[in-house]
């Protein structure tokens, strides 16, 4: 007999490991970092108030990497994350990095996993779990709005890194920075 | 939006729209405007494409994983080895010392399904209310786009740069301390629900709040309740709990713990500060944090904390229960 815990949060162990596994690119990390996110679920679920249980153990599973990963980044970001540095035109004037040189290598999950962290984590959400913008932003805590453009520079990004091998036609807007 | 909103724009100004247009987050009578627009114009319809492309490249390249057997055992006998009482977190999950919690005012709740341990949320529930201008908002935020991403209100701003920068416990604790000046400082808001009762106290709280906070009577120890109040602090609705001792006010406040808090959450420990000339007590129980502000002396404070963490009429008391 499950317990109501069990019963609620089990289920979704195949999406916790996915999108830790995504988060942390690392196999045993995203296996630990799973167990512990399933611990600290069990503490909190006598506070779940119902809903969809497998965003809010996501919303979990996500802290768990994102605590993981600070703990083990050893040059550390010291900053916190600021929308406006990661701007659509900032982006686009900024080169990219090396390994976008080589379009023809680079698959689309090397570029989605080269992401910084919260555009990885909205891409994932939306693309791999299906959630919506406002089911993203309870997840990630931030206004529908922040997941908007997360979002849409995130795909800039991965549209300027990889157009020719995801696009017929392959030529660049003309106006490039505009999209 | 009117008809002409969509057909006024730009091909540019329009570009911004195609993601969410894909991703179905656009309402309908814009949704129907693109569409017109992208069967006339082969330049945005090839931009939609770049973008369809990249979504099917996406989840063909990031498939939706299984986790391993091996992960499902581990998983199942960590949960199984001791679920009636909260486990102890492997270490590096520690939690920091310092607890930080992010205000939450536009992402209250998970959104609605029925559960086996909730009653479904009525559509007055603040995250139902909450939703629809939030939807709108997006709506007319992806209006005006074009010009940059501009987000939302003032208020949406200040809480993404807020959420950015990690507001945390100290911020909550501000909030706290705040809240209790307020309830001194206009009598007719001490409380809402005045009764010395905790049987009438609690049950006020019913439909107003998602959870059912835990009243105990503590009048035999000198603590006498004086009633209930509807708060709003960290960016939820809370239930304020107030007390009396002597001519001193003691403000009780009570909600779920924040499973999406940075660092997750659970203190059980009471942590304990000074503020402005106030005592401040918070501590983690039963799936709910908990602060207490009092201007009384610490140790009666302290005293008034035990009691709450452990009511002298057990039987009597009801525990916490998520709704
Ligand atoms: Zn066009």
């Amino acid at each position: 007999m499950p317990t109501a815990f069990e019963a609620a949060v089990l289920p979704h162990l195949d999406a916790a490991y996915t999108l830790a596994r995504y988060l942390l690119r690392d196999d045993e990390d995203a296996r630990d970092a799973v167990q512990d996110a399933y611990l600290r679920a069990l503490r909190y679920f006598p506070g779940f108030r119902g809903g969809d249980a497998r965003a809010w153990l996501l919303t979990i599973v996500r802290n768990t990497c994102r605590t993981r990963r600070r703990r083990e980044r050893v040059t550390a970001r010291t900053a916190p994350f600021d929308d406006d540095l990661h701007s659509p035109i900032e982006s686009d004037a900024a080169p990219l990095p090396p390994a976008y040189d080589h379009i023809g290598d680079v698959s689309v999950r090397d570029a989605v996993e080269r992401l910084p962290e919260e555009f990885r984590e909205v891409v994932l959400l939306r693309e791999v779990h299906g959630y919506s913008y406002r089911e993203i932003g309870e997840i990630v805590r931030v206004p529908v709005g922040t997941v908007m453009s997360r979002l849409s520079r995130a795909r800039q990004r991965l549209r300027d890194a990889l157009a020719p091998s995801v696009t017929p036609t392959a030529s660049r807007d003309p106006d490039g920075a505009a999209v | 939006m009117t008809s002409d909103a969509i057909a006024a724009m730009t091909c540019d100004q329009l570009a911004p729209m195609l993601d969410p247009f894909l991703d179905g987050e656009l309402d309908a009578a814009t949704r129907r405007q693109l569409a017109e627009h992208l069967e006339r114009c082969p330049r945005c319809a090839d931009r939609l494409a770049r973008s369809r492309a990249l979504g099917v490249a996406i989840r063909e390249q990031c498939p939706a994983l299984s986790a391993p057997d091996d992960l499902r055992r581990r998983v199942q006998a960590a949960i199984r080895q001791d679920p009636s009482t909260a486990p102890s977190l492997s270490p590096s999950v520690a939690l920091p010392a310092a607890p930080s919690s992010t205000p939450r005012a536009a992402l209250d709740d998970p959104p609605t399904l029925p559960h086996p341990r909730s009653r479904q949320r009525s559509a007055s529930t603040p995250w139902a209310r909450r939703a629809v201008p939030w939807l709108a908002a997006a709506t007319v935020l992806l209006a005006v786009g074009g010009g940059g991403w501009t987000l939302g209100t003032a208020h949406e701003r200040a809480l993404a740069s807020g959420a950015a920068r990690g507001i945390g416990a100290d911020a909550v604790r501000d909030a706290v301390v705040a809240s209790h000046l307020r309830s001194l400082e206009a009598t007719n808001h001490l409380v809402d629900v005045v009764s010395s009762d905790r049987h009438t106290v609690k049950p006020w709280f019913d439909g107003k709040l998602d959870f059912s906070p835990t009243v105990v009577d503590l009048a035999g120890d000198g603590f006498r309740l004086i009633g209930g109040r509807l708060d709003y602090l960290a960016g939820r609705p809370v239930a304020a709990l107030v007390y009396g001792r002597g001519r001193h006010v003691i403000n009780l406040f009570v909600w779920p713990i924040d499973p999406g808090s940075a660092d997750g959450g659970a203190h059980a420990a009471v942590t304990g500060t000074a503020m402005r000339g106030y005592n401040v007590r918070q501590w983690d129980a039963g799936g709910m944090t908990h602060w207490a502000v009092s201007d009384v002396a610490a140790p009666d404070l302290d005293a008034f904390v035990r009691l709450v963490r452990q009511p002298p009429v057990s039987p009597a008391t009801s525990a916490p229960e998520p709704r």
